[in-house]
């Protein structure tokens, strides 16, 4: 299994991170336990406006 | 008798006073909420030095090269611009107005006092609310492309998606603001020096800021700040919030019943109120989406002349013409020192 990579950690980025996540995986379900809720949600949130 | 009259009614009276657009004030530079430097017409290098020291056990024998003391000095060029405000005034269109009453005689005489006195003596505080905006919220075109191609991550020392995001919604300047300097700057000084984003310290996990949460999220700002910054006695950390975080700061210490928890300090009213987190003063400023938790003298707008802001040139126009023309120009950057001590919440 590989290692989990903490988006908060300096100097990992939201492609690196996204990298990490499992195929099929959301990235909810990836960092439920890991990090706060509210960590998980402002996550979500940047991870969207990525996207946009 | 009957009275027979014909040929139409008018007015006979007037408010004799016009009412004013309101101006937010420019509280930064009348006041000098940050360091404002005078003097530098095209540009003007920024210095910054530090000295790091390492005790080693005493020894008797002679002083030789250790590298126990590290001595640094950095120097970055910080271009200014001008920019200006001008336009022509044609007061031809205020005849049979009020304003004709105190044009001179003489046909050539088109001038209205009362006009100078209540209408044009507003281009001032327009310019002045202008400035304001300018230095807390914008940034030039190509400062906005070197922002939005920053690598965003979530962690210390990267920008935020949602920083992007505020950079790319902010107005496009001739100047960059003081957050588009923190986000992005090509200063000596920083850990890895040159253009690329700025050593500030961001704020984890934020959420949007509303009268339930504001006092949440400055508790953020204060946790992750530096504590030298937090201690730093001889010249205290302020907090930069935007205008509208007054509001929120007041619902929020108001709050009726069990979920009431005064966590700002409102001192004084009006003119006089200061409002400020854990003992450090709250400046409302025109920032957008950003605040700033920093010593004040960090954060720098450099000028040629400060007055220059207010002084308008208005004079009548060459060859005849009955038109006068305004103008005002300035000169300005924005730029932060200690980089590593100021915290951007948003950044």
């Amino acid at each position: 299994m590989a290692k989990f990579l903490n988006p908060f950690t300096k100097g990992v980025t939201y492609e690196q991170f996204l990298k990490s996540v499992p195929k099929g995986k959301k990235v909810k379900e990836h960092l439920k336990g890991k990090c706060t809720l509210e960590e998980i949600e402002f996550i979500e949130n940047e991870l969207k406006q990525i996207n946009k | 008798m009957a009275v027979a009259y014909t040929g139409g009614t008018s007015n006979q009276t007037e408010l004799e006073e016009i009412q004013q657009e309101l101006y937010a004030e420019s509280f930064t530079i009348r006041e000098g909420l940050i360091d404002i430097q005078e003097g530098h017409k095209s540009g003007a290098d920024v210095y910054e030095s530090s000295v790091d020291v390492t005790a080693t056990a005493a020894t008797t024998g002679a002083v030789t090269a250790s590298g126990d003391i590290d001595l640094n000095a950095n120097k970055t060029g910080v271009p200014l611009v001008s920019y200006q405000y001008q336009d022509t005034i044609d007061e031809n269109a205020l005849k049979g107005t009020r304003f004709e009453r105190s044009m001179a005689r003489g046909a050539f005489n088109i001038v209205s006092s009362e006009f100078d006195q209540k209408v044009l003596i507003q281009v001032a505080p327009a310019i002045g609310e202008d400035v304001e905006n300018m230095i807390w919220d914008g940034a030039t075109t190509a400062h906005k492309v070197l922002i939005a191609a920053l690598t965003p991550g979530a962690g210390q020392g990267s920008i935020s998606a949602g920083a992007q995001t505020l950079a790319a919604a902010m107005p496009v300047n001739l100047v960059s603001s003081i957050p588009a300097v923190l986000l992005e700057n090509n200063s000596q000084a920083k850990a890895t020096p040159g253009s690329g984003v700025g050593d500030y310290i961001k704020v984890l996990s934020i959420v949007d800021v509303t009268s339930a949460t504001i006092a949440a999220e400055y508790g953020k700002m204060y946790g992750v700040a530096p504590s030298k910054t937090v201690n730093h006695k001889s010249e205290p950390s302020e907090i930069f919030a935007p205008l509208g975080d007054r509001q929120l700061i007041k619902i929020a210490n108001n709050a009726v019943g069990a979920a009431q928890q005064v966590n700002f300090l409102v001192e004084g009213s009006g003119e006089n109120e200061t409002i400020s987190y854990n003992g450090h003063k709250i400046n409302f400023v025109p920032l957008v989406g950003f605040r700033i938790f920093a010593i004040p003298s960090y954060l720098k707008w450099l000028m040629d002349l400060t007055s220059d802001v207010s002084t308008l040139n208005l004079g009548e126009m060459a060859n005849g013409s009955m038109q006068r023309y305004i103008k005002n120009i300035q000169t300005a950057a924005a730029w932060c020192v200690g980089q590593k001590y100021i915290t951007l919440y948003g950044g």
